[in-house]
């Protein structure tokens, strides 16, 4: 473990080192180890598109260990071109594990190549060769020129198992929600990653390894995996819903309870929501022959759909997700499943993040309802709520930066900014929100306000308790105790992303059997509340990151004003405001911040008092 | 009156038509979702209770194989999301909680995704 490659883009040079012991053990790996590092080597003032900015790729210490419930993941930190802030991107797949077969945890790229290029590692060695060629490929077309070139060399078999993480014409593009696409279909989706990896001109990331993860105890690791797995197999939702449903399930569920967020937020119930529903998609599009293809490296829950589609749209491929069905859906009036699924391969295909992509497409048709947009800049498409024939199109404009596709390619908060409507962007720190409306989950609103890495619903994931009843129910109107739950949620989820397991494990398991697992991989002595100090580490040195890049602190936790001051018109959560106010200050007790800001006390207490004088008067006296 | 909250605006003949013949009838829609929808055969249920005050177990009693799944004897089975009008009832009062003419119960076995 801790095995690193360092490839600087700029002279070209390679080079491997092992980082020391005591820095995964307080960092663990992925987000964590990601963070660690863009502290320690790069400027937060950095622009994120110049080649001063670092793209790291990282697994964590349970990838590519058979048994492991759902560790076939990998990760992405750098900071990112759409919020500016630090920023973590997770992906599924199977790049992951043969990442670390080839002999390496993570790979920190810096500088900038001149000419495309793409790195190919093999069995411990890594060379960059040109992509001239591949600069313009769509992101399948890229994985299928890399393997068929690398057969000429070590042989079609060995090549056919080639996993390759590229980007599209969207990041080449420098798109602010690029993607990074590994294996086809799976997407470090959000942040903008895939336009870091194009300012650099790097086109692709190809891996081949054959080395075994060792395991420290393998009796320990045993019963670990053990227990984990039975619990993975005793839950309902990951044993019967994820696997059978997919993350869709999530549609009807969400909208009975009047937070889908439909037309850009203006309320939280679709009508049309059955339509494009988790039930319909298995009745209609899903391909069990692509589900199997789908699949992620060593999961037990199998949540990902292959669909095909025929009619008036057509294609085959990874998806839709309940976030891409959202976002390209409702949130932009759209019913229809075929539509939402083209629009979804698209963005596979030309590395977008769906959820941004989707999102800012809603914010440009309020704009257009508003009267904002001059009609000369849609070039006669119809962009208003529901036209299906717009979110197809607006998506490959999007990735080209064609015609109005150049504005929406800045994101939600530029192009609401630029059109002079900056009250419709529906984001927090630049980063578009995702697919429930909080005003009829507290907490929810709570964790979108205060996440580090912009609007996002998998920082303090807390629909589990106020929806969802895991581990236990509480009520979604309450703010009381919320902010603990989303302290402890934020924490033990910055934990889960560090060891790069999927996040759905977490419906059956929890710190304890994280802690076991980690323990007998590594040979630490872990336990549960070491998990919630890391977790709070990697919080506050994100945090740390924020406040020397741009300032973080109070005023950047807040929502969109539509959630705080316009009640919810309609529907179960019909009345219902954010209360942030009624939240925030006992969150900033229960972290130890006060307005927003780590005090050095608390720092100190993390082993971070080399962050604690590097911030000096950013802290709070 | 034909349920409280409705006014002379809603006023529907076919409904008065029953109320003569029957006296007061509550009309309430039961949607299923998930898995539910494969082991019921169906989507959604329009079910009558001759009756002006009822409780959500009596109501779901009215299609024993839905009861069978939801309940474990008066309780409802854990992880279940049971939604009167959109408010999920361990909030309002469980089995107990009181249904109105018109409200729209919605039943999701445990489900999750993110």
């Amino acid at each position: 473990m801790g095995k690193i490659l360092r490839v600087d883009l700029t002279s070209k040079k390679i080079t491997a080192e092992e980082l020391p012991e005591e820095v995964l053990k307080n960092w663990i790996g992925g987000r964590g180890l990601g963070v660690y590092i863009m502290l320690k080597e790069v400027d937060p003032k950095v622009d994120p598109l110049s080649p001063s900015n670092k793209a790291i790729v990282l697994t964590g210490p349970l990838t590519g260990i058979p048994g492991v419930p759902s560790s076939g993941r990998w990760c992405s930190v750098t900071k990112s071109p759409l919020t500016g802030t630090i920023h973590d991107s997770h992906s599924g797949g199977k790049f992951g594990p043969e990442l670390k077969f080839a002999g390496f945890d993570a790979i920190i790229i810096e500088g900038a190549s001149e000419e495309p290029v793409y790195l190919w590692i093999y069995d411990g060695k890594a060379e960059i060769r040109s992509a001239k060629h591949l600069w313009g490929l769509d992101t399948h077309a890229t994985t299928d020129a890399i393997k068929e070139e690398l057969a000429k060399e070590i042989g079609e078999d060995e090549a056919k198992n080639i996993k390759v993480a590229c980007i599209g014409p969207a990041g080449e593009n420098l798109v602010r929600f690029a993607a990074i696409i590994n294996d086809y279909n799976r997407a470090a989706g959000r942040g903008g990653h895939g336009a870091v990896w194009g300012s650099k001109k790097l086109k692709a990331i190809a891996v081949r390894g054959h080395k075994k993860v060792p395991i420290a105890n393998e009796s320990k690791f045993k019963e670990a995996v053990r227990k984990a797995m039975d619990k993975i197999k005793k839950s309902p939702v990951t044993s019967e819903a994820l696997p059978k449903l997919g993350t869709a399930v999530l549609v009807n569920i969400i909208n009975q309870h009047g937070i889908y967020p439909t037309r850009n937020f203006k309320t939280g119930v679709f009508d049309k929501a059955e339509e494009q529903s988790g039930e319909k998609l298995v009745e209609t599009i899903l391909d069990d022959q692509l589900v199997k293809r789908e699949i992620c490296w060593g999961c037990p829950i199998g949540c990902a759909r292959g669909t095909r589609i025929k009619g008036k749209w057509t294609g085959e491929g990874g998806g839709p997700e309940y976030e891409t069905i959202w976002a390209f859906g409702a949130q932009t009036g759209t019913a229809s499943l075929e539509a939402i699924s083209k629009a979804n391969y698209l963005c596979n295909e030309l590395g977008l993040d769906t959820i941004s992509t989707g999102h800012v497409i809603g914010t440009l048709m309020e704009l257009v309802e508003m009267g904002k947009i001059p009609p000369e800049k849609l070039r006669g498409l119809r962009v208003e709520w529901g036209n299906e024939e717009a979110i197809v199109e607006l998506t490959w404009r999007t990735a080209f930066r064609s015609g109005i596709g150049n504005d929406i390619a800045e994101g939600a908060l530029r192009l609401a900014q630029k059109y002079g409507a900056p009250e419709v962007a529906m984001v927090v720190r630049g980063q578009e929100l995702p697919a429930y409306d909080p005003r009829g989950a507290q907490g929810h609103g709570l964790g979108y306000a205060t996440s580090n890495r912009g609007g996002c619903h998998l920082r303090a994931y807390m629909i589990a308790p106020e929806v969802l009843g895991v581990p236990e129910l509480v009520d979604r109107f309450k703010t009381e105790g919320k902010p603990g739950l989303v302290k402890h949620f934020q924490d033990v989820f910055a934990v889960i992303d560090s060891l790069v397991v999927c996040k759905f494990t977490s419906f059956a398991i929890w710190s304890e059997d994280y802690a076991e697992m980690l323990s007998a991989v590594t040979g630490w002595d872990v336990v549960p509340s070491d998990i919630e100090k890391i977790g709070e580490r990697i919080w506050n040195a994100e945090r740390a990151f924020n406040i020397l890049a741009f300032g973080d602190g109070r005023e950047f936790d807040t929502l969109p004003k539509r959630l705080l001051e316009e009640p919810m018109p309609e529907g179960p959560a019909k009345g219902h405001v954010v209360k942030l106010s009624e939240m925030l200050d006992e969150y900033y007790k229960l972290r130890g911040w006060v307005n927003g800001r780590p005090t050095k006390a608390k720092l100190g207490e993390l082993g971070l008092d080399w962050l604690a004088s590097r911030l000096g008067g950013l802290l709070p006296s | 009156m034909i349920g409280s909250h409705q006014g002379l605006e809603d006023f529907c003949p076919a409904r008065f038509f029953l109320f003569l013949f029957f006296g007061v009838i509550m009309r309430v829609r039961i949607n299923v979702f998930v898995t539910l929808r494969r082991e019921l055969g169906w989507k959604n249920k329009i079910v009558q209770i001759d009756s002006e005050k009822a409780i959500l177990f009596e109501v779901i009693s009215v299609i024993p194989e839905l009861a069978n799944k939801v309940f474990d004897g008066d309780k409802i089975r854990s992880g279940f999301i049971v939604l009167v009008n959109g408010r999920n009832v361990r909030f309002l009062n469980e089995g107990r909680t009181r249904i109105s003419d018109g409200d729209e119960i919605s039943i999701f076995p445990p489900a999750g995704g993110g």
